[in-house]
């Protein structure tokens, strides 16, 4: 067990090897630097889990689950980020929601990780590949030049993306691990019922935050309805006047 | 040996690795056999014999078919994204067995008098339900994913609509589930099963939300008369245009397999699981009073409740003949309707049952606010919906698209 202070600082010396190993696995830049990205990407990752298990205890059980979960979840995000392939990114972002779903799960939080899957891996990750899907209709351009496309070959502005990520990422684990948390109330929530409880939280303290999170996503449907409504009729007569405003060219057809 | 099995299976590990086996086994096998009953309820629809040829009335087709799926050389185009290509049918056969995993077969048991009660499943968890929507929201990635993969614009416009089909129809899906956690108040399926044996199965009570959900289920499983993204008219075969062999044969395994674990699941939750006919405790009840039969009312009550072995082994059977019924409706349906169209698709689950789904949710809440969630004011609701929305489709009239406006107005027809 480290004192909080060099726990911290020793956080911000592997966000620096991080930072630098991400880089350097960002796709582009005319030579190919895999293997010291790699090298130093497993160094800085085995540094973080070394100091996470000498700061918090768990019983073996726990921490090869963590280890294991939170090693998949770490290469899979880094991955999403240096692949060159948008379709891969996707799918390893999918990997990233699941393998952070075990590790929700396997603290305790079983709402939150079915939560997880639900809207991230079973909604918003299926959206992307959809757009990419449409973006991205052919693969056969890509071999018969033997690699990624022109704009997907290069990362831009890597130096800059790096140093921002890692920075946040400093800063909140700095945060996390200064401070001393205390003993998680788990026989309090296990016997409630970990869902029962976060739905009873949810409706009664934080309700008209609830409330206000439904409005928002209502005001997008309607937004978005209102976006993608166009005239569909053949005949040029019944087509609206140029420079119809949008929300008048709604009013004459069904959506669907 | 002996002396050491039983104490495995005596604790809950061992029986749900019991089940498990059983289950998967269970899953595998009823996949492929599944595949000739689907031929046969195919042949009986269309009035002709279906497969005869390979043992008695064809009952070893499936073999047949197996080898020479497997013998079949597996191509793999030279165009096409190798990993996902490869990956894509895999995760169709994994996520179609998943849901198997917290279908509660058949109750609670002992093996001695005395002994611990355990669960007659493979996993009991808090979160129950919802572990059926998250792992039931993963299967869009198969086909997607073997759609773009193949490199094939047939393909890809499969995997798209597969995808917008899935999105759309996991909404009412997710208001049907709700309507059905607000009437028991429980998320774990065993825990809704119980429910349903104290008062009326919600299949009864909520009829139209069964009606709902079956349609839901029958869109996310991508079958007929919701199989547009293997729609063989428009775009050859859909998402499996490029695939052959085993490969092929696993998507195919996955939707049989998907199917038996959302029977599973709609017999937990609006078939009242292993109870044998419902209300059997009253009935039971009443039955022994009468002299005759009181054997038959014993043995209801022995079926639904008694701990023993044997009587969980009847609820086991129970259940999955309900799945058995429940996968012939499947198949009743596909060979019965023909396909939509994907505006009517779309204008079915936005437009009906989307609308119909949140009236069902906000009753079920009006219920459970005035402490009566399981009673007959819930078919109440759902009889009126019904009639409303009657009047609703009637008022409105045909609804009308693109493609029909543009056709030449015929005299006398509207």
């Amino acid at each position: 067990m480290l004192t909080s202070t060099t726990a911290v600082y020793s956080s911000y010396g592997l966000a620096v090897l991080g930072a630098l190993g991400v880089y350097l696995a960002m796709p582009g830049g005319g030579r190919r630097r895999g293997v010291p990205a790699l090298l130093i990407g497993i160094i800085a990752a085995f540094g973080l889990m070394v100091l996470l298990l000498t700061q918090y205890a768990g019983t073996t059980g726990q921490c090869v689950s963590f280890f294991v979960l939170a090693t998949t979840s770490l290469l899979g995000a880094v991955r999403v980020i240096t692949h060159a392939r948008p379709v891969y990114s996707a799918v390893y972002f999918v990997l990233v929601a699941l393998s952070s779903t075990g590790l929700v799960v396997a603290s305790g939080a079983e709402f939150l990780g079915a939560a997880l899957v639900i809207v991230y891996a079973g909604a918003i990750l299926v959206t992307y590949v959809f757009v990419i899907m449409l973006a991205q209709p052919s693969d056969s351009e890509m071999l018969t030049r033997g690699g990624p496309l022109d704009y997907d070959a290069e990362a831009r502005e890597p130096a800059l993306a790096v140093v921002a990520g890692f920075l946040l990422i400093a800063v909140l684990g700095g945060m996390l691990l200064g401070r001393s948390w205390p003993a998680a109330a788990a026989s309090e929530s296990a016997a409630v019922g970990n869902t029962l409880g976060v739905g009873q939280v949810m409706l009664t303290r934080y309700a008209v935050s609830v409330e206000l999170a439904g409005v928002l996503l209502l005001v997008a449907i309607v937004g978005a309805i209102a976006l993608a409504r166009k005239i569909v009729s053949p005949d040029p007569a019944a087509r609206p006047p140029e420079g119809m405003a949008v929300g008048e060219i709604g009013r004459r057809v069904k959506p669907f | 040996m002996i002396d050491w099995l039983k104490e495995i299976l005596a604790s809950q590990f061992g029986l749900s690795m019991l089940v498990m086996l059983l289950a998967v086994g269970g899953v595998m096998g009823a996949a492929a056999w599944l595949i000739l009953f689907e031929r046969k309820v195919a042949a009986w629809t269309q009035d002709r014999y279906g497969p005869n040829r390979v043992g008695p009335r064809g009952l070893f087709q499936p073999i047949a078919d197996g080898l020479k799926l497997f013998l079949k050389e597996d191509i793999i185009p030279g165009k096409v994204d190798r990993a996902l290509f490869i990956f894509a049918p895999c995760i169709a056969l994994i996520i179609g067995m998943l849901g198997v995993a917290i279908v509660p077969f058949g109750g609670v048991m002992r093996w001695s008098d005395g002994g611990p009660l355990l669960k007659v499943q493979v996993a009991s968890i808090d979160i129950g339900l919802l572990y059926v929507v998250a792992v039931g929201s993963l299967g869009v990635y198969s086909v997607v994913l073997g759609g773009w993969a193949s490199n094939n614009k047939y393909a890809t416009y499969g995997g798209m609509r597969a995808a917008a089909q899935m999105l759309s129809y996991e909404v009412p899906l997710g208001l049907c589930l709700l309507v059905c956690i607000l009437s028991t108040g429980q998320l774990r399926l065993e825990g809704m099963v119980e429910r349903q044996i104290q008062s009326c199965w919600l299949g009864i009570l909520q009829p139209l939300v069964f009606v709902l959900f079956f349609t839901t289920a029958l869109a996310e499983a991508n079958r007929a008369p919701f199989d547009l993204a293997e729609c063989e008219q428009e775009l050859v075969g859909g998402f499996h245009t490029e695939y052959s062999a085993m490969k092929w044969a696993l998507f195919f395994f996955g939707e049989y397999a998907h199917m038996v674990s959302t029977s599973a699941v709609m017999v937990a939750l609006f078939l009242g699981g292993w109870e044998p006919i419902p209300f059997s405790l009253k009935i039971g009840g009443w039955l022994e009073s009468v002299s005759p039969l009181a054997w038959l009312g014993a043995m209801l009550k022995w079926i639904t409740l008694d701990p023993s072995p044997w009587a969980a082994l009847v609820r086991g059977g129970v259940y999955v003949g309900k799945v058995g019924c429940l996968i012939f409706c499947y198949m009743w349906v596909r060979w019965t309707l023909p396909r939509f169209r994907f505006d009517q698709l779309m204008r079915l689950a936005w437009k009906a049952m989307v609308p119909t789904g949140m009236a069902l949710a906000v009753w079920a809440g009006f219920l459970v606010y005035w402490g009566r969630p399981m009673s007959a004011w819930a078919l109440a609701g759902n009889g009126i919906l019904l009639l409303l929305c009657g009047m609703i489709s009637v008022a409105s009239g045909r609804p009308t698209t693109g493609r029909q406006d543009s056709l030449p107005k015929v005299e006398g027809v509207s």
